[in-house]
């Protein structure tokens, strides 16, 4: 009994013991419960409103780029694109050798595209832009046989007219990581945004690229977005406006590159064949105030090309030598300037009182003042005796070289390095100011004893200026390089009188509803205080180039009683090619409203095609008609 | 001699004619039906429901809950005192039934441990819990004088590792801990010596860690232990329900998001939501009140089951009540914990919350015992 009932106390007692023991675990749990929920639900809060929702960056649309008169050279449009989340395709070899057939690209191309976006991000590459009709079908009908890829309208880049003024234009491109290094805000920048990546593209990427919005998704745990929850709308770009005239343009670069084509089917003077005519370059400035109206570089390429990313193909087929560097703006890359460059010993020599407007010289076909080194005229008869106007009429090669060796002279006396001076102060030697990236060379080069110190520093022989350093300089060789743009932007010195200009692209930037930004007025960077009557003489020679000189052939048909057109030809030697031919012109004189510099590489005289697309410009021009197919060429 | 306690305590006092506890059976359907309603949270509203149906699961488990209040009320009709006499024969059947598995059982989560036939499937470890706390409490019972000795322990520890050995092979090593709690709660309330159960606790851990150590242990279940004890580990793999169920939880705050309003639970961040991880659906959505309450109901049934085992006869009715308690207790403990991260993942079910006839109609068969172990108290 007694036993039972202590066991009956007992068992009750354990009982209540393991009411007790639930009773503990149960707190424990609603304690923690408690801290979880009440003490720091708020943190929990947090993570799970971060959880839920991913903001994905809406594009901004890019600003246009316009020519002087509002037509569009650069612009977007919707495009029906192949997309695909990298998670989800990178790793699927059958899904990506699909697409490749599919859209004709090859693996590495979509592997490449696929790479711009880390593997775990949610967002979507643009594979390819602009697909055909049956594509489109067919990818709908795969759609669940190929996942992470998907058919999307997204806004692409467009460049209307192709390669028209693609070196200016530039183009733009998924940012990448070189790009990222150079700018000074990579931290504004997403993956998958677009960033210029060339010429005015690149120079006015800030007021181009607008800011871009935001969308705020909720997302499952699988990351697929399952409604939006805000969008704050982007903005789109500035408008860029040019001083480019699209049409000027178009024209430049026609006659350009039919020039170039009719120069490939002339005998070259070396005997050797044809004439390469590997490119050229044509500039047209504003005389009234120094506007680009066109720059034409050939050969181009189209930058639709780059719109999603360029493929490897059209990449290999665009950097293959064969095809003659088609990504360099010849138009801002330096060539020797040849006889162009002689209107500056002519001024420099009229200023320092080497010569005057009837100092003459007589060329017998070779200049022997610094023999046993002979310079030799390009006419070996020689022009005989020849004033400054003739000289420059006839391009004579031995008349500015004595005037070298008198600017020489006076070097050594102690004047300082006269020819350098006058170069600088027509702003050769140094970068002209445009608003384009700076291409290899864009600053051109002005000799000096300085420079070819330091250039020969590991060769002492030559490290000290010669006697005849100054002669191949006087004549536009040597060690003198100049850009088209240079040349341009010298001749519309003296055709203003003394004008030096900051050339300029860009006129005005809009916002994309048309509220003026800034505006970029015509810049003249000095006055250059030659005398005027200096001036006047020179244009007299120049004029006299296409009335009777050295481009009188191609100018023969022109109506330069009319219009009459001061220009001067150069004709460069390069080591290992032909001649470069140059003409460097401005008209009408007395009224000068076009600057025009063609500059095309290995075709010979600048007398022939270089003049000859000239003129045919300023025919445009000025409204002319077009001369008879049969007297060109 | 006195069998056991009860028979003096009968002498003592007078129980009614008829008695019938009603907060057993009203607790389990509020219960129920909140289980129901956060299962239906969990699946049916939203994009994201697991079958086209949204109120497939819903559906589903108020059938199941129908059912298993059905059979609570059946399993009253008897007199649980029959099941003393033939506790031998149901032991041997229960083992036969979770032997079945083995050979017809269907694979989910990388165990065998569901017999399934037409869309249906039955889990005999759920049910197999509540015949053991039958046998268990009949083989205890049955031992004349003090259920102490290191005899009764070890023959206990055969009673019950039988069946575990049969849940271990399938494997579900949760639910085998269930059985273990099942053991370990009657026996301390049989009255084992405290160095018993010490040394018992040691043999426990000696063989788990041989277990893992021996690789006998399913890589994801180390894993799960490995999380457990350190959540920062792997976060996207085995951590990350873990870190997702946190995070739901915590972020229901004092009163929740408020029903069917859980970004956590609707955007399926957190994993087997309508079974295993159901606490975090409650949480998230209805907060620490909504726990409280949850909390206050199994209290009410727990409080009940202990109850009625003081007001029971005999040991037998004792021993049930208090494997009940023990099973519900420890399943409860198990479940939140993991959820709330103070419990390794351990697979178990929440009673009456996650979804799953197995569970929830075991549930309320082992109340139902404790109803009838009520209803026939005075019979003895």
């Amino acid at each position: 009994m007694i036993i039972m009932a202590y066991i009956s106390e007992d068992i009750e007692r354990r009982l209540k013991l393991l009411g007790l023991i639930a009773l503990l675990l149960l707190a424990v749990v609603l304690l923690r419960l408690g801290f979880l929920q009440v003490m720091v639900g708020q943190v929990y809060a947090l993570r799970a409103e971060e959880n839920r929702y991913r903001s994905v960056p809406v594009q901004a649309q890019r600003g246009l780029i316009l020519d002087r008169k509002g037509k569009i050279l650069v612009g977007n449009r919707p495009a029906v694109a192949v997309t695909a989340m990298p998670s989800l395709v990178l790793g699927n070899q059958a899904t990506v050798s699909e697409l490749s057939d599919i859209l004709n690209m090859s693996a590495e191309d979509i592997q490449r595209k696929l790479n711009y976006l880390d593997q775990s991000s949610e967002e979507r590459v643009i594979l390819k832009e602009g697909i055909d009709e049956k594509t489109k079908v067919y990818l709908s009908e795969r759609r669940n046989e190929l996942p992470g890829v998907s058919l999307e309208v997204v806004p692409v880049r467009n460049y209307p007219g192709g390669d028209l003024a693609a070196h200016i234009l530039g183009y733009a491109g998924k940012v990448s990581e070189e790009d990222l290094k150079r700018i000074a805000d990579p931290q504004s920048y997403h993956p998958t945004d677009e960033i210029g990546k060339s010429g005015l593209e690149r120079v006015y990427e800030n007021y181009l690229r607008g800011s871009s919005g935001q969308k705020i998704m909720e997302i499952d745990s699988h990351g697929r977005p399952v409604r939006v929850i805000r969008i704050t709308e982007s903005v789109p770009g500035s408008n860029i406006y040019l001083s480019i005239d699209l049409d000027i343009q178009k024209k430049a670069e026609e006659v350009l590159e039919k020039w170039i084509y009719l120069a490939r089917q002339i005998e070259s003077e070396d005997g050797e064949g044809f004439y390469k005519a590997t490119g050229g370059a044509v500039v047209i400035l504003d005389a009234s105030n120094g506007e680009v109206l066109a720059m034409a570089s050939f050969p181009a390429y189209d930058p639709n090309l780059f719109v999603g990313g360029i493929s490897q193909k059209d990449w290999k087929y665009l950097i293959d030598p064969a095809y003659y560097h088609p990504f360099n703006n010849r138009a801002i890359r330096s060539y020797a300037p040849a006889s162009t460059y002689k209107v500056i010993p002519a001024i420099a020599g009229l200023e320092e009182g080497v010569l005057d407007a009837n100092t003459t010289f007589t060329c017998r076909g070779v200049w022997r003042e610094l023999e046993p080194y002979l310079w030799h005229c390009w006419f070996k008869p020689g022009h005989g005796p020849s004033n400054l106007e003739r000289a420059l009429e006839v391009s004579c090669g031995v008349f500015f070289p004595q005037i070298g060796l008198e600017l020489d002279r006076k070097r050594r006396l102690g004047a300082g390095e006269l020819l350098q001076n006058y170069s600088f102060l027509f702003g050769l030697g140094e970068a002209s100011g445009i608003d384009l990236p700076p291409e290899f060379g864009s600053a051109g080069r002005v000799p000096t004893e300085e420079w070819k110190r330091e250039f020969n520093q590991d060769n002492s022989e030559n490290a000290r200026w010669f006697v005849g350093d100054t002669i191949n300089m006087v004549i536009g060789q040597g060690d003198l390089l100049a850009t088209p743009l240079q040349i341009a932007n010298l001749y519309l010195a003296i055709a203003t009188r003394g004008d030096l200009y900051v050339p300029r692209l860009a006129t005005k930037v809009e916002t994309y509803d048309g509220q003026l930004v800034e505006r970029f007025e015509p810049k003249i960077k000095r006055k250059i205080g030659v005398k005027r009557e200096y001036f006047d003489l020179i244009e007299r020679g120049l004029v006299r180039v296409t009335q009777k000189g050295t481009a009188a052939r191609a100018f023969a048909d022109f109506p330069l009683d009319q219009i009459p057109v001061a220009g001067k030809t150069g004709t460069a030697e390069v080591v290992g090619r032909q001649h470069t031919a140059w003409f460097a012109s401005y008209a009408p004189v007395g009224d000068p409203q076009y600057i025009v510099v063609v500059m095309v590489e290995e075709a010979g005289a600048g007398g022939g095609v270089a003049a000859q697309a000239s003129q045919e410009i300023y025919r445009f021009l000025f409204g002319l008609e077009e001369p008879q197919e049969g007297k060109e060429g | 001699m006195y069998e056991t306690n009860h028979e003096l305590r009968s002498g003592l006092g007078s129980p009614p004619k008829f008695s019938f506890d009603f907060v057993l059976p009203l607790a389990s359907l509020l219960l129920g039906l909140y289980g129901a309603l956060l299962i239906y949270s969990a699946t049916g509203v939203g994009e994201f429901w697991l079958t086209q149906d949204p109120y497939f699961y819903l559906k589903r488990q108020i059938l199941f809950l129908i059912v298993g209040l059905t059979l609570f009320f059946v399993v009253t009709i008897f007199n649980y005192a029959v099941l003393r006499g033939v506790w031998i024969w149901i032991y041997f059947l229960n083992l036969a039934g979770l032997s079945l598995v083995h050979f017809f059982g269907q694979e989910v989560h990388g165990s065998r441990s569901w017999l399934g036939w037409g869309g249906y499937g039955i889990q005999p470890s759920e049910f197999g819990k509540i015949v053991l706390i039958i046998t268990l409490a009949a083989f205890l019972s049955n031992r004349k004088g003090e259920s102490r000795s290191l005899k009764d322990v070890i023959l206990s520890l055969i009673h019950v590792g039988m069946p575990i050995v049969l849940i271990l092979r399938e494997p579900d090593i949760g639910m085998s801990l269930v059985y273990l709690a099942i053991l370990l709660g009657m026996m301390f309330v049989a009255g084992i010596r405290s160095s018993y159960l010490i040394g018992l606790g040691i043999m426990g851990s000696a063989g788990v860690v041989a277990m893992v150590s021996l690789g006998l242990v399913k890589e994801h279940i180390v894993k799960r232990l490995i999380v457990f004890l350190n959540p920062a580990f792997d976060p996207l793999g085995a951590g990350y329900a873990l870190d997702q169920s946190k995070i739901a939880i915590g972020s229901g705050e004092l009163w929740g998001k408020g029903l069917f309003l859980g970004s956590q639970t609707h955007l399926n961040f957190v994993p087997e939501q309508h079974t295993d991880f159901i606490f975090s659906v409650l949480g998230e959505e209805l907060g620490f009140m909504g726990a409280l309450l949850l909390f206050l109901l199994y209290g009410l049934l727990i409080w009940r089951c202990l109850a009625v085992a003081r007001k029971s006869r005999d040991l037998f009715g004792i021993y049930i009540c208090v494997g009940v308690v023990s099973m519900l207790v420890f399943q409860i403990f198990i479940n939140v914990g993991m959820a709330i991260g103070i419990m390794p993942i351990a697979g178990l079910p929440l009673p009456f919350l996650s979804y799953g006839g197995s569970s929830l109609i075991s549930t309320l068969l082992g109340l139902g015992l404790v109803e009838n172990v009520y209803i026939h108290r005075q019979t003895l």
